[in-house]
């Protein structure tokens, strides 16, 4: 604990020093990222509308991490959700709730499915999941890029003169996830709620439930799981199944907030699946510490949007997150050695 | 539970899908005032005492060109005024509304949007939080006028055409009849400025032929090199790098085999590394910088758009950088006569482009 303190000390300091290498102040760099994520209640709306998605695939990443599979595509199976979302909600003529809904089950059940492959894949030929669920996000980024990109797909339709960018049609607002309190004022939307309740799900999943306790076993000892009688393709498969619909899950919610533009464009995803990741690497995949390192992560998404105010660089929050995650992470490497898996 | 899941999946059949269309939003309507409204305070328009431009843009604002010169023509007449500027460049389409409201945050007087790709931010313009301020949006991309917002406006066809036909001129005397033109994604935009300058190649040589690369992204260097490369192998005499950061990268390898290069929107007559051969004036920083002096003196309406014609405004123009005087006046003579109405950019390059 003293060691992950010092660690995450010296990475504020190295950030501090990156700050005043390119021409800004670390002390007005740091009253821009509270004011522009917790200042008001306007900007502690857009840190939850930042922290719903990020909550969401961080517990689908526990998820997999437990049963010691490492899903590092969550990326494309955000996009996959959205796609799937957006799918949905503009070629369904369903009344309101019904096609919210509908638009939630699709993101999660298309990219549970596209995960999924991965296990099969590993299952039929022994491919590596890590391999495959990282080149599976470029093929999703492509299968998106194609959907906004054919007019008989998903590409927006063309009004008069206009031109026609690569993106789809705004959702029409039955597709929409509704709120408590609007903008600007608080706003508490209800992909927060979904995404709480699903990180305590995930919790109680792997700590109440036989399934879970599979799934810990394998994570723990693969070998001493199969001996058990622990069907490890099966459970493994689940896991990533889980971990992938919940990413997808992420991308519904994501593309039905009042945080997107309500329609689906290549780069949606805003690079949520990497940090989503990167929150349950944190939360030592433990969900329930997911969800306050997932605020935190979106304090530095939304603060970092006030960072150009005082002349620095946008990416200068990517940089202090990651670095964050490496004072996180390099604790628990000794010396000489790498840390174990 | 079988019988639900298949209850479930016979309602999504019994729904049907829908057509594309039927989801189409018409834009906001642009409001019944056509002289449109000023701002109060103007430049001040939040009253704060003091006045902030927030700019917003899709590209690299250091790419030496198009992206970047709205920055700095911003910059440099906010400077001179004594207001400050807040900037964020590289803003992905997924985040321009949550970017502009960000700005409007801040308390900017005005949010200046770089490039139309960036249209989803502007329905912020209705929200209370950015009540009290000015919207400015390019929009080559016919983005439709409301109340709260100002636009600047040209016609694509108009400079490519004579982008095209400055390339024709050079190529003739170079003996050449095939250009290449390498740009980013495969967009509306992109496609029709491919077209208008390959017909205004045809304007001088009618035979010439443009080999068209898209590479999906104006900022990859390594991308625009490597089309620029199979274009050169493929005998293009002259090359158009239509792109943002990477324009400098295929210029320069443009610049090695000595073919003739033009320059996507900004004056670099000047520049040495890379060279250019042509100056093609679409420059939204000139354009930002006229409704910035209206800005400052109280005078730019919202809820109108300013067309920039070639051949009776300034800007958008062409230049040959180191053009023959008869090659010089053949360029003047044409877009005089496209100032004039004489030639319609559109119907040339619906007869040429094709």
């Amino acid at each position: 604990m003293t060691r992950t303190a010092a660690w995450s000390a010296l990475a504020l300091l190295m950030s501090a020093m990156l700050i005043v290498a390119t021409g800004g102040s670390p002390g007005e760099a740091m009253q821009a990222l509270v004011r522009g994520s917790v200042a008001d209640a306007t900007a502690v709306s857009v840190t939850l509308l930042y922290a719903a998605p990020l909550l969401l695939i961080a517990a689908g990443a526990c998820v997999s991490a437990s049963a010691g599979v490492f899903n590092i595509g969550q990326e494309g199976q955000v996009l996959i959700g959205a796609l799937a979302g957006a799918a949905a909600g503009l070629r369904l003529a369903l009344p309101g709730p019904a096609l919210i809904a509908v638009v939630l089950l699709a993101g999660a059940l298309a990219a549970g499915l596209w995960a999924w492959l991965s296990a099969l894949m590993h299952r039929l030929r022994g491919v590596d999941i890590v391999v495959s669920t990282l080149l599976m996000t470029f093929v999703a980024q492509q299968v998106v890029a194609l959907a906004v990109n054919t007019p008989w797909l998903l590409q927006e339709s063309r009004l008069g003169r206009a031109t026609v960018l690569p993106q789809t049609n705004k959702l029409p607002p039955g597709a929409l996830l509704g709120s408590l309190g609007g903008y600007p004022g608080l706003q508490l939307n209800t992909g927060l709620l979904i995404a709480v309740a699903a990180a305590v799900s995930v919790a109680v999943l792997l700590t109440r439930t036989r399934w879970g306790f599979r799934v810990t076993m394998l994570g723990l000892n693969p070998t001493a799981a199969a001996h058990s009688g622990v069907r490890v393709t099966v459970v493994t498969g689940s896991a990533l199944a889980i971990s992938g619909a919940l990413a997808g899950l992420a991308g519904a919610v994501l593309l039905t907030s009042p945080l997107s533009t309500n329609r689906l464009q290549p780069g949606g995803s805003l690079g949520l699946g990497w940090d989503g990741l990167l929150v349950a690497l944190i939360a030592r995949n433990r969900p329930l510490l997911a969800i306050p390192v997932a605020l935190l992560f979106a304090v530095l998404r939304s603060g970092g949007s006030f960072l150009a105010a005082t002349g620095v660089p946008y990416y200068l929050a990517d940089i202090v997150k990651a670095l964050l995650v490496l004072a996180f992470v390099a604790p628990r490497a000794r010396w000489g050695r790498p840390a174990v898996a | 539970m079988k019988r639900a899941i298949l209850a479930a999946a016979g309602l999504l059949l019994l729904t049907a899908c829908v057509s594309n269309d039927a989801t189409a939003t018409p834009e906001a309507s642009p409001g019944d005032n056509e002289a449109g409204t000023l701002p109060p305070g103007e430049p001040d328009v939040n009253g704060d005492g003091k006045v902030v431009i927030g700019v917003l843009s899709p590209g690299d604002i250091n790419d030496n060109g198009y992206y970047e010169s709205f920055v700095v023509k911003a910059e440099a007449f906010a400077t001179k005024q004594g207001w400050q500027v807040i900037k964020r460049g590289s803003v992905p389409v997924a985040e321009a509304l949550s970017a502009a409201r960000a700005l409007c945050q801040q308390k900017v007087d005005m949010v200046a949007i770089g490039a139309t790709e960036l249209k989803d931010a502007i329905p912020a313009s209705t929200e209370a939080v950015c009540q009290k301020t000015a919207w400015y949006v390019p929009s080559s991309a016919n983005v439709t006028q409301t109340p709260e917002i100002t636009l600047s406006s040209d016609d694509p066809n108009q400079s490519m055409l004579v982008a095209g036909y400055a390339a024709g001129l050079l190529m003739r005397e170079k003996g050449t009849t095939k250009a290449g033109f390498v740009t980013g994604p495969e967009a509306d935009f992109t496609v029709v400025a491919a077209t208008a300058f390959q017909a205004g190649i045809r304007e001088t040589i009618p035979e010439a032929t443009l080999v068209t690369t898209y590479t999906g992204d104006f900022n990859d260097s390594g991308k625009a090199r490597e089309a620029a490369n199979a274009q050169i192998s493929q005998g293009v005499g002259a090359l158009y790098p239509y792109l943002g950061g990477a324009t400098d990268a295929a210029t320069a390898l443009a610049n090695e085999k000595k073919l003739i290069t033009l320059t996507p929107g900004t004056d670099r007559c000047d520049s040495t590394n890379p060279a250019f051969d042509v100056s093609v004036l679409f420059d939204p920083g000139d354009y930002f910088e006229a409704a910035l002096t209206l800005f400052a003196a109280g005078q730019l309406r919202m809820g109108v758009t300013k067309v920039w014609q070639l051949g009776v405004d300034p800007y958008p123009t062409v230049k040959l950088c180191h053009g023959t005087p008869e090659q010089n006046a053949k360029l003047a003579a044409f877009i005089a006569d496209i100032g004039a109405k004489r030639i319609d950019p559109a119907a040339e390059v619906k007869k040429l482009g094709d």
